[in-house]
């Protein structure tokens, strides 16, 4: 609850009880009879000491609300004469669903100031006087963290008193922002800095039909005929026997002599031998 | 590479005033008549008769070598044809010419001033050119002779003394030349 609503009930409740001083005490002391008839009609499990409770949340909330009026003493209230049947119980109709135990109803969830949560601030720390204030600080400070976030502390100087923590040599490596990731991220409009990008020349896209024409299937062959006994027999070639001749003739041919100096044909000619 | 070409320009220097015939700056040469030196030839040994052929064919050999210098080991046969040929007419020896049969080298002499009994001594100064110009242990053996020319076959001394007894046995110098191509014994 917004302390916006907390402010709207509290001043809804304010008419109220404007309104209930104005009546005479019967009337109230009898509507609060018939309410607590209504209570007592149907008693839910846990909640037996609710028409007391009903009655001394009255005497409760007038003690605020005497507060109230001196916070808006300078307003003008202008009372109206309005029958009970007039009177639309905003609190009631906006706070309250059908499923709300009596209990949830009840003038003691007006304690609202257990519900505000602190701000998601932190405050300068004061250096405590002594010891127990210290430790108390200490102790409600841990309580606040537990129920909201968090905020983040800068870790104290490595020339200060206490030494920062040093990093975790297993620490995962910072990942690297690639240029292409920086490509393909998403750009946030920048409002209206648009421009508009004219529209290529249609004739740099143009691609030729005839490259990416399908490719006609060939038709199909017609299945052979199957021999009406059913058993189908290959055609087997067979390699023919190879000739018994000799496949080549092997003819010895003298080895031609050219000698390309006459000390190489004396040489050759020196070395002829007669036998 | 190319080798220079016999070249006899200045060669021969006839000093009429002296009387005295040099061949490239060399000792002094003779002119004798052929015939006078063929008959002193006949009456001479043969070893006599082959120093006297080589010493003359060492002179070719030597001039041979002069001028192809470093490049006769790679000396082609027409340029070894070339000097040496050029080296003996230049002695009046007749024309030498090269054959090649198979592995057998061959030479032919034509137009020899000696005639077929001039032969061992043609045979002994191509012998003694060949083994100062290419500095090897050869034989020449006279394989053949007509009427114009002879031909001799470079052969090693033990095949020549061979070739030497086939030819006396009456072996035509064509099967002589086939004979020493046939594969030895015991080769394939």
């Amino acid at each position: 609850m917004t302390p916006q609503e907390k402010i709207a009930r509290l001043e809804s409740l304010l008419e109220r009880v404007r309104r209930n001083v104005v009546q005479p005490r019967e009337r109230l002391s009898s509507a609060l009879t018939v309410e607590d008839d209504e209570l007592s009609e149907e008693p839910i499990d846990g909640v037996s000491a609710a028409p007391a409770m009903v009655e001394t949340s009255v005497v409760e909330v007038s003690e605020p609300i005497a507060a109230i009026e001196t916070d808006f003493g300078e307003l003008e209230i202008e009372e109206l004469d309005l029958t009970d049947e007039e009177i639309v119980d905003l609190t009631e109709a906006e706070e309250l669903p059908e499923e709300v135990p009596v209990a949830a109803a009840a003038p003691e969830s007006l304690d609202w100031e257990e519900a505000v949560e602190p701000p998601a601030s932190s405050r300068r720390p004061i250096a405590a006087a002594s010891m127990d204030e210290a430790l108390a600080g200490a102790t409600s400070e841990v309580a606040m963290e537990e129920g909201r976030e968090i905020p983040l502390k800068t870790p104290p100087p490595e020339s200060g008193p206490q030494e920062a923590p040093l990093p975790q040599m297993g620490a995962a490596p910072v990942p690297l922002i690639e240029e292409a990731d920086i490509q393909s991220a998403p750009v946030a409009p920048q409002g209206e800095a648009l421009l508009e990008l004219e529209e290529p020349p249609a004739a740099a896209l143009e691609v030729e039909q005839t490259l990416f024409e399908p490719a006609v299937e060939a038709p199909a062959a017609p299945p052979e005929p199957v021999p009406e006994s059913g058993q189908v027999a290959p055609q087997v070639v067979q390699r023919p026997a190879p000739v018994q001749s000799a496949p080549s003739a092997y003819v010895a041919a003298a080895r031609g002599f050219s000698p390309q100096s006459f000390a190489e044909l004396l040489d050759a000619s020196l070395a002829l031998r007669a036998e | 590479m190319s080798s220079p070409r016999f070249d006899p320009a200045h060669v021969l220097k006839f000093d009429l005033g002296r009387g005295q015939v040099e061949v490239d700056g060399a000792s002094p040469r003779v002119l004798v008549p052929a015939e006078a030196l063929l008959e002193l030839c006949k009456h001479a040994g043969p070893d006599a008769l082959r120093d006297f052929g080589r010493k003359l064919g060492t002179e070719a050999g030597r001039r041979t070598a002069d001028a192809l210098g470093a490049g006769l080991a790679a000396a082609s046969l027409e340029a070894l044809v070339d000097h040496l040929g050029g080296n003996l007419a230049l002695m009046g020896f007749g024309s030498l010419a090269l054959e090649r049969w198979g592995r057998a080298l061959v030479f032919t002499v034509e137009d020899s001033p000696f005639g077929p009994l001039g032969d061992a001594l043609l045979a002994s100064v191509v012998e003694g050119a060949l083994q100062r110009a290419a500095g090897r242990d050869v034989e020449v053996v006279v394989l053949s002779r007509d009427d114009a020319s002879m031909r001799l076959v470079v052969l090693s001394p033990p095949t020549a003394e061979r070739v030497r007894s086939w030819l006396q046995a009456g072996t035509s110098w064509g099967e002589v030349l086939s004979r020493l191509h046939q594969p030895a014994r015991g080769e394939a």
